[in-house]
């Protein structure tokens, strides 16, 4: 075993590395529904830059465990090759993220929480925005909290993944009815509303794969 | 040198600005493009990765300034400069500026080598470079030399010309002012790029230039050279000829006025004053905006400074007790109400928190936006409101620097000179030392405008940019009746000052004397005089002024002033307001007059060519009947409180008429329905103020109660002269036998058909014009309150049958002049 800390309750470098993986899979797949949510009130464009952030990400990911070192050179990829809005905040995210967790191949519960809190305070400031402005924020808000519930209860890592996963999930569709108040959507004022964000898309499907990752490991 | 990075999503755009650039900043500035993404198959947006590497390749010890288009260029820029290490940071900046102008801006002022903070002023202010700049900061300047120029090269102060003067001018030390005089611009800094291209100045023009006397020499000897050079441009224009009957002015050192010149403005409040000058800076003071280690501490000490400034609002209302009526504390409320804007206050915040900088810089730098917005508008009364915001403003700011406290205090009685009267000037102005009162800019419907008409002391509005060329000091005479100040009033000037004083103080005694009284002639013909009002404000003037009736409401203010169209229930507390406020008295409101020329943003009206002819007054309300019935329901909904009346606007023809009072009808029955009180008997009249309208008056009068003739535009229409027009304004005069035979024939038919008639254009209140109006019939006098006293003063010299007999003879005469000339041997002058 790499790590003494290694079990149920922990993330390992390879499931980071997974869940990366899986990222940049389900993205690809989704490409085109990530465009179309961003085509009526956006500038069509979300899917594929994910895509090509993360096609770049898989790319320059370095070897070895260390979950920091991981993190931040998907920060730098995203930065450098998502081309919107989304790129320095996914970027910011995971950069903020990763800062503790440098030299750490194996993440504890509570580091990832940290993890979780980190992150989102990054796109909150580089974003100037906050949860219910109809942005990626509104999956990844209640997401955290959920994990950080769900893991309070009795350590099970899968199970506040999935938790996290499905709080994320929720979080995006109540995305529809928001009238949006930050990033090109917000041009729209009113006719905004009506329509899920696509960044809280792509949010979602980045946590949905982490949960995913993670539980085919567990296995 | 200081560095440029322009972040864009295209890098074909960040490219070509850079070659721009170049060319503009004189010398080679560091200028780096990060634009686009690394995809051949979609270029389009921005790289955060490039930015760092581009604020890298431009870095040195003097910093970096980084500009971006929009949205995520923006957010990669920050990002970028996050990523550097924090040793590299210090000196990089993200500028907040219009990508192109503030780029633009930026090469041109490092060029000249300015400190970093002023490029990233002038690149901010880039921005402002369409409005036009009246709210610019300008200290009030005396003791400057002052020397006027031509500027011959054909491009005028523009670009690389313009870039060229900043920076000679940096290469001196003390303070450069330019004016452009031939555009009559206010003075702005020469060593501002944005100053000298907001100024305007084209091939020809005329500029005087203000500097410092220790190196005023050298500054125009500078100038000279420039011009001389041609500001670097092939070729230069012939020098053109001045037009016919304007004397060229000579080419030397002079005073930005002539030695005995008088400056003409508009008159607010009348009189005489003879005393030193003493210029009030009345404008937002520069601010470097200064870096702060904790912002949220920033923050707080921001919200405690509105809530200082909104305790000393109150203080001071409460202090000036009955010198103000309750109408004009409304202003201050108003005032109160900036400093609660959610909208602004949030923008100072974040900027505070987002920029780490002090307080009092971003709230200058927000107020002064706000601030020429605002007098960018076209709409005189909204252009009014710069004049409020920077007041809050100052007040502040007061706050947050701890500066001085009254700006109006001086030490022996002064004429005071503005450039712009901000309302909480008027309550500081103590009359026993106060002399008089004289400003640069400002108009009669400014919150100050109001409130000053009724101070007893002379004050006249917008003399013009000249005034600031006046030395600080010097004897002025200001007329307030003649709206004119003379700055180097001779002996002879000032004793016949003094007679004419005497003459006008003995005068407004015995105006003041009648002013309550009922409005008669000599032999006991009695008419009505009668207030126009244009906003609540007005309602505390008012009740003093000697008017027994409000004969002109113009709702506009109402819908011009917000975002979206007043429901029926806001519209009604206003005017139940002034109901209440004129106890009694009755008050005409005429429906909404708003037309192509001031744009409503939140009616969705089609551009016009010809707006005057279009769609506006009455006919807008008919086409629009949903808001028609809106402002009539919350009219007839106010008669209840008191005596109303309702008055359409712009009437062409019988059908309008029907139709309006078709609409009235049903308003009425739904009100009835919705069992809410009104006065069934509500009087409704209509305007004369179209040719048509005054042809077909006797077909027109059994429809209505009473007219009232607009005669401003029927002025315009019957001459066919646009109002707005410097060209034709000879034309446009309410005394062209024509108007007047319009006007006769209107009276006629509303007595034929038994209605009263009055007039409620600027007509109605000139004392030449009384003697005529009264001996055609008119019933009604409805005019501005400070002409009410002289009116009534004026009438009563005045015997009907003289009166009558003036009337024939006028409406045989052949010009506007006869018929004045003849109305003044009527009245003796
Ligand atoms: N200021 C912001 N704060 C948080 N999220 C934002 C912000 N601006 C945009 N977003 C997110 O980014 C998504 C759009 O990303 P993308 O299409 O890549 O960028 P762009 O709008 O530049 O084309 C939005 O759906 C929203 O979730
Ligand atoms: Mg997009």
């Amino acid at each position: 075993m790499a790590d003494a800390r290694a079990g149920a309750g922990t993330v390992t470098g390879p499931m980071v590395r997974a869940w990366i993986e899986k990222s940049a899979e389900v993205l690809a797949e989704n490409r085109k529904y990530l465009t179309e949510l961003d085509s009526p009130i956006g500038d069509s464009d979300h899917g594929n830059n994910m895509d090509r952030g993360y096609k770049a990400v898989v790319e320059k990911l370095p070897e070895g465990d260390d979950i920091g070192a991981m993190l931040k050179s998907v920060a730098m990829s995203l930065i450098s090759k998502v081309g919107g809005a989304a790129g320095p905040l996914y970027g910011t995210m995971f950069l903020d993220g990763s800062k503790p967790l440098i030299g750490k191949t194996v993440v504890s519960g509570e580091e990832l929480a940290q993890f979780f809190a980190d992150a989102i305070n990054g796109v909150k400031k580089r974003g100037r925005s906050d949860v219910g402005m109809k942005t990626m924020l509104d999956a990844l808000a209640p997401a955290s909290d959920a994990f950080r519930a769900e893991f309070a209860k009795d350590g099970d890592m899968p199970a506040s993944l999935k938790a996290a996963a499905a709080a994320a999930k929720q979080g995006m569709e109540a995305t529809i009815p928001m009238q949006a108040q930050r990033g090109r959507a917000s041009y729209l004022g009113e006719r905004s509303i009506g329509h899920q964000d696509p960044g809280a898309t792509s949010s979602y499907l980045i946590l949905q794969a982490f949960s995913d990752a993670v539980e085919e490991a567990a296995k | 040198m200081i560095g440029i990075v322009i972040v864009s999503h295209s890098g074909k755009l960040a490219e070509g600005l850079k070659e721009i650039a170049d060319v503009m900043s004189g010398q080679p500035v560091p200028v780096a493009a990060a634009g686009g993404v690394d995809d051949p198959e979609s270029p389009l947006g921005t790289d955060g990765i490039r930015v760092l590497e581009a604020i890298r390749d431009v870095m040195s010890d003097d910093g970096v300034l980084v500009f971006a288009d929009i949205g995520s260029a923006r957010l990669n820029a920050e990002m970028a400069i996050d990523l550097l290490e924090p040793d590299e940071r210090e000196n990089v900046h993200f500028c907040d500026a219009p990508l192109v102008e503030g780029v633009l801006a930026a090469a041109v002022q490092i060029g000249a080598g300015s400190p970093l903070q002023t490029v990233m002023r002038e690149a901010r202010e880039a921005a402002l470079q369409k409005a036009p700049p009246p709210g610019e900061p300008q200290e009030t300047r005396t003791g400057g030399v002052v020397r006027e120029f031509t500027i011959r090269n054909p491009m005028g102060l523009h670009a690389r010309p313009a870039a060229l003067l900043v920076t000679t001018m940096n290469g001196f030390s003390g303070d450069i002012r330019l004016a452009n005089l031939s555009k009559g611009r206010n003075p702005v800094n020469a060593k501002s790029i944005n100053g000298i291209m907001l100024s305007e100045v084209t091939a020809n023009d005329r500029i005087s230039v203000t500097a410092d006397p220790a190196e005023a020499e050298a500054v125009f000897a500078a100038i000279e050279e420039l011009i001389r050079a041609n500001f670097g441009e092939e070729g230069s224009v012939a020098s053109r000829p001045a037009p016919a009957g304007v004397p060229p002015r000579p080419e030397t050192t002079s005073p930005a006025v002539s030695a005995s010149g008088a400056l003409a403005g508009i008159s607010i409040a009348p009189g005489f004053a003879l005393g030193p000058l003493h210029h009030v800076r009345s404008t937002l003071p520069e601010i470097e905006p200064v870096a702060v280690t904790d912002p949220v501490a920033e923050a707080e000490r921001f919200t405690r400074a509105l809530s200082g400034a909104e305790t000393e609002i109150r203080t001071s209302l409460a202090d000036a007790g009955q010198r103000i009526s309750a109408y004009d504390r409304k202003i201050f409320d108003a005032h109160i109400s900036y400093l609660h804007d959610p909208e602004i206050i949030e923008t100072v915040k974040q900027r505070i928190i987002g920029e780490h900088v002090c307080a009092e810089a971003v709230w200058r730098d927000v107020v002064a936006g706000l601030a020429r917005t605002y007098a960018a508008l076209e709409d005189p009364l909204l252009q009014a409101r710069a004049g409020d915001v920077i007041d809050v403003g100052q007040r502040v700011l007061r706050f947050l620097t701890g500066g001085e406290t009254s700006p109006a205090a001086v030490s022996e009685p002064s004429v005071l000179a503005f450039e712009d009267l901000r309302p909480s000037d008027v309550l500081a102005i103590d009359e026993k030392t106060i002399l008089g009162i004289c400003t640069m800019s400002g108009g009669k419907t400014s919150h100050a405008g109001i409130l000053a008409s009724a101070l007893s002391i002379p004050v006249v509005f917008a003399v013009g940019d000249a005034l600031a060329g006046v030395a600080e000091g010097r004897q002025v005479l200001l007329d307030g009746t003649a709206g004119t100040i003379v700055l180097a009033p001779d002996a002879e000037t000032i004793a016949a000052m003094e007679k004419d004083r005497k003459t006008w103080e003995d005068r407004r005694a015995r105006a003041e004397a009648v002013r309550t009284l009922p409005a008669r002639t000599s032999d006991g013909h009695e008419i009505r005089v009668a207030a126009n009002m244009a906003s609540v404000e007005e309602l505390g003037v008012i009740a003093g002024s000697g008017a027994q009736e409000v004969g002109l409401l113009r709702t506009e203010f109402l819908f011009m002033h917000h975002d979206s169209a007043p429901g029926e229930d806001e519209q009604y507390e206003v005017y139940r307001t002034i109901v209440a406020g004129l106890s009694g008295r009755p008050l005409t409101v005429r429906t909404a007059d708003i037309g192509g020329d001031k744009p409503v943003p939140y009616m969705d009206r089609p551009p016009e060519a010809n707006p005057n002819l279009g769609w506006r007054g009455l006919r807008y309300s008919l086409g629009v009947p949903e808001f028609f019935d809106v402002q009539l329901a919350a009219i007839l909904r106010a008669s209840a409180h008191g005596p109303v009346r309702i008055m359409f606007p712009l009437v062409s023809t019988l059908h309008e008429v029907k139709a309006a009072k078709e609409r009235l009808r049903a308003v009425m029955k739904k009100l009835r329905a919705r069992n809410l009180a009104f006065d069934e008997n509500v009087e409704v009249g209509l305007m004369i103020e179209v040719p048509a309208a005054a042809e077909m008056a006797d077909i027109l009068a059994p429809e209505v109660d009473f007219f009232s003739i607009g005669t401003n535009d029927l002025t315009q229409y019957v001459m066919a002269a646009d109002r707005a027009n410097a060209k034709v304004q000879d034309l446009f005069d309410p005394f062209n036998p024509a108007v007047l035979r319009m006007i006769a024939r209107s009276i006629e038919a509303a007595h034929e058909a038994g209605i009263w008639i009055g007039m409620c254009g600027a007509m109605a209140g000139s004392p030449v014009a009384a003697p005529i109006l009264i001996g055609l019939g008119l019933d009604e006098f409805s005019m501005t309150p400070s002409d009410i006293a002289e009116f009534k003063l004026t009438l009563s010299g005045l015997s009907l049958p003289a009166c009558r007999d003036l009337a024939v003879d006028v409406l045989k005469l052949s010009s506007a002049d006869a018929v004045r000339d003849r109305a003044n041997v009527l009245l003796g002058r």
